[in-house]
């Protein structure tokens, strides 16, 4: 496909002037995004090295993954039943064993974006941007809620 | 170069495969024939997806559930977990080369997670056979998109509504291929807003990132330039997934004998797929996405109503 150049009406370049055009990355953004690279690659190597030692045995699996076939294909709460695997934040305890000590890297994955975007809720409030730091405060809560475990639904 | 290629990745496919269905319902087969053959397949899916321009977790969810024999539920969470951790490594760069703008992403964003956590407890709550059928009209749908949508590089805007003058949405970014910075803004974002609350309860849903969606959406319906949806969709994901994300692991629906083998090959291919995507045809690979999409999407459907 070629690329077209916008063609805006005089109506539209009077509008414009109103949105900020840069090339430049905002710092805010820049900050953001070496967040999300160091930690995302954190998480990735937690992830792998767990996941060498359980399937090695180590940590006293509660589930041995030679025993996995027989449970990976029942629903979550099947499996729930079967092995007693806890919900919510209730892995944490179970962190000694080799398939808990698993969740680590993917839970670590899962705060990543609420670290960075902690980041950004400063730099927004610094710069009195009290829009978008309403937004990000709200994002904030939003994931901290769906990470919380205090949802609960019945699974089919 | 890409038919050796493909040829090659079809055959390591295919003995992946009769691995596979040698061990079903064989006894003494090694447990590890599993995760290691879900390793390599979602590597070649990487491959694949890297070269057609799409998410992974779209094809995993639908090829994993079609060949592997987790439980739906398992494979949905991995999915996200995909979805997520392909976002995460890619949104830093598109950030910081200002390919991805924070001021769209963050709105947006905020909208699709909080409609994606009822997606993931719309998905977790159906029956899984009325969630296969859906999946499977969904993902027909997506290659039909595929065949269909015509997206735009610089597509034409016309006045920005309020609400983009207000959030002061826009930006420019330098056009490698011509060496000229390209401006752009977006218009129509309460439109956007709403397609994006529906786009977040089909991610949260199924466990598919929803950059098939995503994209289409910011570059013909936004109007935002193509790279600039591409890249604002790559780092939207790295939101919306994890809080769907989350309502699957505290479900207990995030098995890490799944879903770590899974991230890791879907990255490992992602990235090997970008470095030959030089060499590559884009329009054939794009071809061989769509089959297997439309294979995948009509397998799903008929396991859905208990034909397959």
């Amino acid at each position: 496909m070629s690329i077209q150049a916008p063609a805006p009406s005089n109506k539209m370049q009077n509008v414009r002037s109103q949105v900020t055009y840069s090339v430049d990355v905002s710092p805010e953004q820049n900050r953001y995004a070496s967040i999300l690279l160091v930690c995302a690659w954190t998480g990735i190597c937690i992830m792998a090295i767990t996941f060498v030692l359980y399937m090695m045995g180590s940590f006293n699996p509660m589930v041995e993954p030679s025993q996995m076939p027989l449970y990976w294909s029942m629903s979550v709460s099947q499996y729930a039943q079967a092995t007693h695997a806890p919900t919510g934040w209730g892995w944490v305890k179970l962190i000694n064993h080799g398939d808990y000590l698993n969740l680590i890297g993917l839970a670590f994955l899962g705060i990543v974006s609420i670290i960075g975007y902690l980041t950004l809720l400063i730099e927004y409030l610094r710069k009195k941007d009290l829009v978008y730091a309403v937004m990000v405060g709200l994002e904030i809560v939003v994931i901290v809620l769906a990470a919380s475990g205090i949802l609960h639904v019945g699974a089919a | 170069m890409i038919e050796n290629f493909v040829s090659g990745a079809s055959s390591l496919f295919n003995v992946t495969t009769v691995a596979m269905a040698q061990s079903t319902g064989v006894n003494g087969v090694p447990w590890w024939v599993w995760p290691l053959a879900l390793l390599i397949s979602t590597f070649l899916i990487g491959i694949v997806a890297a070269l057609a321009g799409v998410g992974g977790s779209v094809l995993y969810v639908p090829i994993v559930s079609s060949f592997f024999p987790f439980n739906f539920d398992f494979i949905r969470g991995s999915g996200l977990f995909v979805a997520l951790a392909c976002s995460l490594s890619a949104a830093p760069k598109l950030l910081k080369s200002n390919l991805a703008s924070l001021r769209l992403v963050i709105p947006l964003a905020l909208l699709a997670s909080i409609s994606s956590i009822g997606g993931a407890y719309l998905g977790l709550s159906l029956p899984q056979n009325i969630l296969k059928i859906i999946l499977g009209l969904l993902i027909t749908g997506i290659a039909m998109l595929f065949v269909f949508s015509k997206n735009s590089d610089i597509p034409k805007v016309g006045q920005p509504d309020a609400l983009t003058r207000y959030f002061n949405i826009g930006g420019a970014y330098l056009e490698s291929s011509t060496g000229i910075d390209v401006s752009w803004t977006i218009w129509r974002l309460p439109i956007g807003l709403l397609l994006f609350c529906v786009i977040g309860i089909i991610a949260g849903m199924f466990g598919i990132g929803a950059g098939w969606a995503n994209v289409p959406v910011l570059n013909l319906v936004l109007g935002a330039p193509l790279k600039i949806a591409v890249g604002t969709s790559m780092s939207l994901l790295a939101i919306t997934d994890t809080s769907a994300a989350w309502i699957y692991l505290n479900q207990g629906a995030v098995l890490g004998m799944i879903t770590i083998p899974s991230v890791i090959g879907i990255m490992v291919g992602s990235r090997i797929g970008v470095k030959i995507l030089n060499n590559a045809r884009p329009k054939s690979v794009r071809y061989i996405v769509i089959l297997m999409l439309l294979f995948a999407g009509l397998k799903q459907l008929l396991n859905g109503l208990g034909w397959g």
